[in-house]
Parts: structure tokens; C-alpha cells; sequence
């Protein structure tokens, strides 16, 4: 018998999305992540092990856009466009120019988002583009890490 | 809004204008199932294991990089040291193994594979032997393949009749990337107590206590630090200094904090270790150097460097220490000189000797990094060099290493061009003065005491 399950353990069942063990089985903490993740149920006797959450917490639907560059008419106008096409909400924002210089900051709900994130970058870059903006779509996350203990 | 204006705009600004990038995400795995007595079995097994390991490394980290906005300069792969893969395989000439690595990271789009290493420091196997002599080929004919020896440890002390062999070794693998300045050699580490863990080329290997895989995480951000302490004024004392590097410290360490948890859930896998170490590349700004510069040296390698380069190693450890929940690697500034600006600078001029980086190295990681010295520099003076370092590293209880090119034709002043992360370097003067009967000694330089530290 096993007496440790770890992650590679589990990765060696496969397909298989019900595992049973014996018993008294130990099984880590980061195999038993792994397992949650990919939908596996595991058994020890016949006792369902419950879904153990991630060391991380779940990934924030929250994304920062940023937009940089020379102030014109339209800016906003035209990055909210394209927030509003693919169903995404502006929870917040913020802009300042000094001296010509436009700084945009909107934090948004991205959870409905009609594209994929990546797809968003690529129109919100494009739109930036035709209004000679640099625009930036980042997840919260970064900002929480970097920012916040 | 959960984030100020400015604390937005500090991320933006270390990413676009301060070059702040994780500088590796490096996967190790472990290749203790590939053993065989037939190399080329070897080396198909070897093949068939990483492509399907590391298949999904180089996608998810391009999406983490488009969803967090913090650019992965470099996805890598470190594998077990192949001397003991190899070690039951009556072959010699284990160049086929590196031909299996370097074919499974071109297709993989991985730009270096560590592992073509073994451990000798207290002595030598079939298999190390096997593998030291296979080096120079194995390297010469391999592009992305990095091969590292691990000569000394402070448990161990020094083997000498390795350093000696890696003398001839480093010589004869410059010798066969001649038409390239020497480019193998910059793929070669020589190690005194070299860690498990170490995501960063060319001295990665997967270790022997390490798991299946792992996925370890090498951070950057020279430029980020210069950048704050060059916004300081100029009375700030010593400890606003390492206050201000601390702080930038653990933001740039969060990021690869993060990197490194999103990387390992989505390729289910462990997160081994964040590597709290400043790696420079040659863009302008983003370099050691500089950094040093900033505190108030007219150029790095004037008196008071080994002090300045003292307290940014100690602030960064101290600040990415509390950012990181799994702290390893090699975890110290880097100093090679290839790739830095300031540093080649400092070569260039003058300023920056053979001998004051060799100090440099006891209060840093790692050691003489991207070193390149005359073509005609002797097979001993290097293992000589070589033994240097390795002495500080066991005395000191720390990771040192030394990667020195004898560029084949050049002389003291000419310079090599290796081109991308690798850089370009002056040659450096190495000492006339000879060292062959000291080295040819051979034996093994024993241990040092562990009590009486001073």
C-alpha cells in the first residue's frame, strides 16, 4: 500500500476522475490542490476527501486598464467603446492631464467579459492605436502583490 | 479604487521604462527514470520525457505574461545532473544525451537547458568522468545545452584534481567555439557549493532531493533599483539606502512571487523557490553597476565597491525574504560582466580589475561571471583562478562560481561579442606570474573548520 500520495501520484491515474484509496492513505496537501483543480474526487475508504483550496486565492475578475499619451478629444469616449461592446463594467477611474500628458486609470469587472482577456488587450491596443494612446490591460492581481501585504 | 493613482503608475513605470521582467521561469524535472545502459536509449528517453513535461511551459507563460503585464524574458528547463543519469552506460562520449537536450528545448522554445553537470567535490564516478570529458564536445556542438561542475563544497573542501580538469576543460571548449569567441565556455560553470534549486544559466540542474518537477522563478529589476536610489537625495545616509532598496526589493519579488504561484497552478506542478536575486542584462540602466554607482562611486571597482555591493546583496535578500514564501536559489546580486553596462564600462576604463571583482564575489552571488581573459591564458592559470573562487565559496559557506572565457586569438584589451542576454565583453589582463606547480598538486584541499569563525 501507499502510505503518501503526493501530486505526481495523482497525476499518474490520468483520466481517471475518481480515485479510491485505502484506508489510513496520507495525501498532500498540494496533491490533494491538484486534484480540486481538475475536478478529481478522491476516496480514502469510502470517505470522500473534501476539495482543499489553492495556496492562492481565487483569481480576482478585476483587471486594471491603463492609458498613457499626448490628451485629445475622444480618449475616453473610445476606450469605454470597446469596454462597453464586450460587456465589461468600469468600477472605477480615474484621469489626470498635466502639461498634455493624459494619464487614464479604470479598474474593471472583467467576470461577464464577452472576449478573452487576451483578446481584450489586442482591441483595447488596437483602439489606442487609432487614438495615439498607449493603452495596458493588466489583472488586479499584480497590483495587489506589489502593493499590499 | 483598492490602489492609488500612484502605486499603479510605479508598476507601469517599472515595467515599461525599468526594465522590471522575471527573468526566468525555469522548470526542472527530474530525469532519474531515463537510466539505461544504452546511451542511445538514454537519450530518447530523455527526449521523449521533456517535450512531454514541458509542453505547456513556454503557452502559460506567455499568457501570464499578457495577463499580468510583467514581461518572462526567458523560459528554461533544468534537468537532473545527466553524470548520474549516464553513470550505467559503458559509452564515454555522452555528447548524444546533450544532442537529445538541445533538439527537446529548440522545439520546445526554451532557450537554455541546465544539466549537463555532475558533482564531484569530494571525488569522481564512472559517469562524472565520463561526463567531464565529454564537456568540450557535448558543448561545442549543442546550442542551448549549459553544462555546470560542482568542484568544492564546505563539507568537502576542495577537489583539485577537478579544478585542474576544468582548467583543460574550459580551455578546450573555448578552443572548439573558436570561430565564436570562445561562446561555449559561457554555457560552462564551474560550482563550490552549488544549490538544487538554482533557476538561472548556465549553472541550473534539478537536484537530487528535488520533486518530479518543479517550477522555480529567477527575478530581475537592476534598473528598478537604480532608478529609486538615483531619485533619492544625495544626503540620504546608509540606512535610507537600504530602507529604499528593501521596499523595492519586495515589490519586485511579489511580482515573481505571483508569476511563479499562477505558473505552478496552471501547470500542476510544484512552485520550488523564488531566486531573490538582481540579475542585470546589457540594456542601459538595468545593470549592477549602476546601482553601486548611484550610492556614490565615480565607477564600479573604486574603493568602497565591495562595501556598496555588501549592502544592496544584504537589502535585497532582506526585503524579497518577506515577499517570497519559498526563498532559494542562488539569491544574491549578480555581477557578470558581459552582460552588464556599468560593469563593461568599468572594464573598459580601467576601473573594474580581475582581482576586485574576485573580492566583490565574497559578499555577493555568485562569483567571476562572463569573464573573458586572453586566448593564450595557460590551462593551470585558469584551474588557479578557478581554485581562488572555489576557496571562497567554502570558507564563506556560500554558492560561488566561476564562468571565464579564454577567448581563443585575443589579447588583454580586445573585446568579444557573444550577442543577445550574453552580451559583449572586454578581455581582462590575468596575472603573468605562474601557478602550475601549485595546482598540479592535485588531492583534495580539505574542509575548513566550522568552529572559531573569525
Amino acid at each position: 500500500m501507499d502510505i503518501l500520495i503526493t501530486l505526481d501520484t495523482i497525476k499518474n491515474y490520468n483520466e481517471n476522475k475518481v480515485i479510491k484509496l485505502p484506508p489510513g492513505s496520507l495525501v498532500t496537501k498540494e496533491a490533494r490542490v491538484y486534484a480540486a483543480a481538475h475536478g478529481i474526487k478522491i476516496y480514502i475508504g469510502d470517505i470522500l476527501l473534501e476539495d482543499s483550496t489553492p495556496l492562492n486565492t481565487p483569481p480576482s475578475q478585476k483587471a486594471v486598464i491603463s492609458v498613457i499619451g499626448e490628451d485629445r478629444v475622444g480618449i475616453i469616449a473610445g476606450i469605454s467603446d470597446v469596454l462597453a461592446t464586450n460587456n465589461i463594467n468600469i468600477l472605477d477611474i480615474t484621469q489626470t492631464s498635466i502639461e498634455g500628458l493624459f494619464t487614464m486609470i479604470m479598474v474593471v469587472d472583467i467576470s461577464k467579459s464577452k472576449v478573452s482577456f487576451e483578446e481584450l488587450k489586442k482591441l483595447l491596443s488596437e483602439r489606442g492605436n487609432s487614438l495615439s494612446v498607449r493603452v495596458d490591460a493588466q489583472r488586479e492581481e499584480v497590483f495587489r502583490y506589489m502593493h499590499r501585504i | 479604487m483598492s490602489f492609488t493613482r500612484d502605486e499603479i503608475i510605479e508598476t507601469i513605470r517599472m515595467v515599461q521604462a525599468e526594465n522590471l521582467d522575471i527573468r526566468t521561469i525555469t522548470m526542472g524535472i527530474s530525469l532519474r527514470d531515463c537510466c539505461s545502459s544504452d546511451i542511445n536509449k538514454i537519450a530518447d528517453k530523455i527526449y521523449d520525457k521533456i517535450i512531454h513535461t514541458a509542453e505547456k511551459l513556454v503557452p502559460v507563460a506567455r499568457e501570464l505574461e499578457a495577463e499580468f503585464g510583467i514581461p518572462i524574458v526567458n523560459k528554461r528547463i533544468s534537468v537532473t545532473p545527466i553524470s548520474i543519469i549516464a553513470e550505467s552506460c559503458p559509452e564515454k562520449d555522452l555528447t548524444p544525451i546533450a544532442k537529445a537536450m538541445d533538439k527537446a528545448a529548440k522545439e520546445l522554445g526554451i532557450d537554455f537547458i541546465g544539466g549537463f553537470s555532475a558533482l564531484v567535490h569530494k571525488g569522481f564516478t564512472k559517469g562524472d568522468i565520463n561526463l567531464l570529458n565529454s564537456i568540450p564536445e557535448a558543448l561545442s556542438s549543442t546550442e542551448r545545452v549549459c553544462s555546470s561542475v560542482n568542484v568544492a563544497s564546505s563539507r568537502a573542501g576542495i577537489n583539485m584534481d577537478a579544478v585542474l580538469a576544468m582548467g583543460h576543460i574550459i580551455k578546450k571548449t573555448a578552443e572548439l567555439t573558436a570561430e565564436r569567441d570562445g561562446i561555449g565556455c559561457a554555457k560552462l560553470v564551474v560550482f563550490a557549493n552549488a544549490v538544487e534549486d538554482n533557476p538561472f544559466m548556465a549553472g541550473a540542474f534539478h537536484g537530487i532531493g528535488e520533486p518530479e518537477t518543479s517550477i522555480n522563478i529567477g527575478i530581475s529589476g537592476p534598473g528598478v533599483v537604480n532608478s529609486v536610489l538615483r531619485r533619492m537625495s544625495e544626503n540620504a545616509d546608509f540606512g535610507e539606502i537600504a530602507e529604499a532598496i528593501k521596499r523595492t526589493a519586495f515589490k519586485i519579488t511579489r511580482a515573481g512571487e505571483l508569476i511563479g504561484r499562477e505558473a505552478a497552478k496552471r501547470l500542476g506542478v510544484t512552485l520550488g523557490i523564488i531566486d531573490l536575486s538582481l540579475a542585470p542584462t546589457p540594456a542601459v540602466g538595468d545593470s549592477i553597476a549602476n546601482i553601486l554607482e548611484a550610492m556614490g562611486l565615480e565607477r564600479c571597482g573604486a574603493p568602497g565597491t565591495t562595501a556598496a555591493l555588501a549592502l544592496l546583496n544584504d537589502a535585497v535578500k532582506k526585503g524579497g525574504a518577506m515577499a517570497a514564501s519559498y526563498v532559494g536559489g542562488l539569491s544574491g546580486a549578480f555581477i557578470p560582466v558581459s552582460e552588464d553596462a556599468g560593469m563593461i564600462k568599468a572594464v573598459e576604463e580601467g576601473a573594474l580589475t580581475l582581482e576586485k571583482l574576485e573580492a566583490m564575489t565574497s559578499v555577493c552571488s555568485v562569483g567571476l561571471d562572463m569573464i573573458a581573459i586572453p586566448g593564450d591564458t595557460s590551462c593551470e592559470t585558469i584551474a588557479a583562478i578557478i581554485a581562488d573562487e572555489m576557496a571562497i565559496g567554502v570558507i564563506n559557506k556560500k554558492t560561488t562560481a566561476v564562468r571565464i572565457i579564454p577567448a581563443p586569438g585575443k589579447k588583454a584589451g580586445d573585446w568579444v561579442e557573444f550577442g543577445g542576454l550574453l552580451g559583449r565583453a572586454p578581455i581582462m589582463p590575468v596575472s603573468n606570474f605562474h601557478s602550475s606547480a601549485f595546482v598540479r598538486r592535485g588531492g583534495r584541499i580539505p574542509p575548513p573548520i566550522q568552529s572559531l569563525i573569525n
